[in-house]
């Protein structure tokens, strides 16, 4: 006989009752004898998991609905031994020792050869990405800029930037034509956005002294879009933060990482490989346009001797050490025509002199 | 029988006893388990772990000796994240087929199509956050009884997008008024078997301490807002009702703040593993601070005949925001 309250589930009422177990049932009846309900011992239900001795015992049962039988001591369970199977704080503590050690030995296979694969995956899954949707990524990324920087633009200006984009490009199969645009900024910088889109500052005109060293920064940069480094990068994000978001087990990391996507794309950094890569095809570029291909190896050159911490940090701090990229360069760099008139570099020169100063 | 109560001076009334009674002990182990499975499930895990942490919590919330019953499980939190899921899937590659389908510049594309899915998800944010109260709420008993909310989800999200519009044209002077709309709208469609809760606060009340938390954000590093919170609670307190209860809190912005740096400094120091231990101490310090009078007439309170949902809280997964009782942040 075990002492308890029972709630009939239609009112928050309760009744002191008397409950024995009988056979395959319990009996539930009020302290005057009266019978209140008979509950069959299958489809009997423990409210919660038991974790202290002075934790009262809560029953339900599956054809009982919102019925509710509570007993200040622990007894019963002794009585209902289908019932105390669940919880226990000391057999759970054992159970956690034995999961923990399997757990770590799945995981850091797991994570391993997750880790392994998505480079693989992300180089196959990039030509499934329309070219639609990386110049809109692109033209979305040049529209933030633009609110940011004044764009330079010449007639003449944008014209010899278009000639020298067609002789590089010629032969070569873009996915997604190359489009230029000049920003007003002091940063000796270029950067690659998807869909082809390229973003030069103006002060890369001005450490680029000579037009072969700003045919091969360009070219460089064409090299990068050529071999879709940004849209690969971005994909690559994309894909660590659903491996974080799957092993920490928060789907809430997914939806701030959708917000940092954008943000994201304006601080595309390659990997040593990928701008080694590029140095390579854009050599490659320059020479098959007869060009002098040895501009972007003295325009590093020269950065690095002026403004090593320019060289080193900042936006080349993504880079691989620029000796490597020089020397990787030298052996394949060779002699050539230039790559455009005076005039036309002048004209690339000047196209932000009328955008105002800086 | 119904029994009438006379009128008395609510100070005479008795308090309730209401006390979180869960240990950190306890909540850790369970909260360890939960993310090692989740780790090896692909967090597949995540919903069952969850049902299981507010079953503990649950289970050693007391109201006058009497401990609370949460009934939810982790199937139907995993069946309303797969419904969820697929809506939102089929809505991206909606939106994806109308931007491909459409010509016009593609920056102007881009733009217009991140302002349509920035609005759609706001929606969809809303629609989640009254769906989740539902949810749990109808998975909360006491003394077998049931909580509930009534109300439309679709009706409560196009008040909150309609009222936010307007907080947005007026620099955020209409926060509080929204608030307050959405307040009523739920607190008066929530009930305890069948009596309802009843609301009557309005933004207005409020609107001179926002207005001074508002201009003193900058000079005060953002510290008035912690005051506002203490103050808006304690009117949020004051201004709900079930039958003759009547609720009081009274902690002030300081002790506010005190929690949250406190349980910051706990997550940071435990690399997050110390989860557990902040939802015990916003727990016990909601019940510290929370004064419930009232008479409770047992025999009264009866069951709801409302058919409650049948899977829950999908789209709160995948807005990143959870469940909370009775306004206790994620659980």
């Amino acid at each position: 006989m075990f002492e308890g309250t029972y709630n009939d589930g239609k009112s928050a009422a309760r009744r002191d009752v008397r409950v024995s177990v009988m056979m395959i049932r319990l009996l539930i009846m009020e302290n005057g004898g009266a019978a209140v309900d008979e509950w069959p011992i299958k489809g009997l239900r423990l409210i919660g998991e038991i974790y202290r001795s002075d934790q009262p015992v809560r029953i339900s049962h599956a054809a009982r609905g919102e019925a509710l039988l509570t007993f200040k001591g622990q007894e019963i369970l002794a009585a209902l031994p289908s019932l105390s199977g669940r919880g226990g704080r000391w057999s759970w503590r054992r159970r956690i020792a034995t999961w923990a050690g399997i757990l770590v030995a799945i995981l850091g296979i797991m994570f391993a050869a997750l880790a392994a694969a998505l480079p693989w995956a992300v180089d196959r899954l990039s030509n499934f990405v329309p070219p639609k949707v990386e110049r809109a990524l692109g033209a979305g990324v040049m529209t933030a800029l633009g609110a940011q920087y004044a764009t330079c633009r010449s007639p003449a200006g944008e014209e010899a930037l278009a000639f020298l984009v067609g002789r590089l490009a010629a032969g070569r199969d873009l996915r997604n034509p190359i489009k230029i645009r000049v920003f007003r900024s002091k940063i000796p910088n270029a950067f690659t956005a998807p869909g082809g889109y390229i973003g030069v500052f103006e002060g890369l005109f001005r450490h680029a002294r000579t037009p072969e060293d700003f045919a091969g920064v360009l070219a460089h940069e064409m090299g990068h879009a050529q071999l879709r480094h940004p849209e690969k990068s971005l994909l690559r994000q994309a894909g660590l933060a659903l491996l974080f978001a799957a092993l920490t087990g928060d789907p809430s990391a997914l939806a701030a990482s959708g917000g940092e996507f954008a943000k994201k794309m304006l601080h595309l950094s390659f990997t040593r490989e990928a701008e080694l890569e590029s140095d390579r095809e854009a050599v490659k570029m320059l020479n098959h346009a007869g060009m002098d291909s040895g501009g972007l190896a003295h325009f590093l050159e020269r950065l690095q001797k002026s403004a090593p911490g320019l060289a080193e940090g900042g936006y080349f701090s993504t880079h691989p050490a620029t000796g490597e990229r020089i020397a990787a360069m030298q052996k394949t760099t060779r002699p050539g025509r230039p790559p455009m008139s005076e005039k036309e570099w002048d004209a690339i020169r000047r196209m932000c002199a009328n955008t105002g100063s800086w | 029988m119904e029994t009438i109560h006379p009128s008395t001076p609510e100070e005479e009334l008795p308090r309730l006893e209401m006390r979180q009674l869960g240990e950190i002990g306890d909540l850790s182990l369970i909260h360890l388990v939960n993310v090692a499975l989740k780790w090896v499930t692909l967090s597949i895990y995540h919903f069952w772990g969850k049902t299981r942490m507010r079953e503990y919590l649950w289970s050693h919330q007391s109201l006058e000796g009497d401990r609370f019953e949460y009934t939810g499980t982790g199937g139907n939190l995993f069946v309303g994240f797969l419904k969820a899921a697929l809506a939102v899937t089929l809505l991206l590659i909606l939106g994806l087929a109308l931007f491909l389908g459409t010509k016009g510049s593609v920056g102007f594309l881009f733009i217009s199509s991140t302002l349509l899915v920035y609005l759609v998800s706001q929606f969809l944010a809303a629609v989640a956050g009254f769906t989740a109260r539902c949810y749990l709420l109808s998975r909360t008993r006491w003394r077998g009884i049931r909580f509930g909310q009534g109300g439309s989800a679709v009706g409560y999200a196009a008040r909150a997008m309609g009222l936010g519009l307007i907080v947005i044209l007026t620099l955020g002077v209409y926060w509080p008024y929204r608030r307050h709309i959405l307040l009523d709208y739920k607190i008066n469609r929530t009930h305890f078997g069948t009596t309802p809760f009843a609301y009557n606060g309005t933004g207005g009340d409020l609107i001179s301490q926002f207005l001074l938390s508002y201009l003193l954000t900058i000079p005060t590093l953002g510290l008035t807002w912690f005051w506002y919170g203490a103050r808006e609670a304690a009117y949020i307190a004051e201004h709900t009702r079930r039958e003759d209860m009547k609720f009081t809190i009274g902690y002030t912005g300081g002790q506010l703040l005190w929690l949250r740096i406190g349980n910051l400094l706990i997550a940071i120091v435990t690399f997050g593993m110390g989860y557990p231990w902040t939802i015990l101490r916003n727990f016990r310090f909601l019940f510290t601070h929370l004064e419930i009078r009232g008479d409770l007439n047992y025999a009264g309170i009866l069951q709801s005949q409302e058919e409650a949902p049948r899977s829950g809280e999908g789209l709160t997964e995948i807005f990143g925001m959870s469940g909370s009782f009775l306004g206790l942040g994620r659980i």
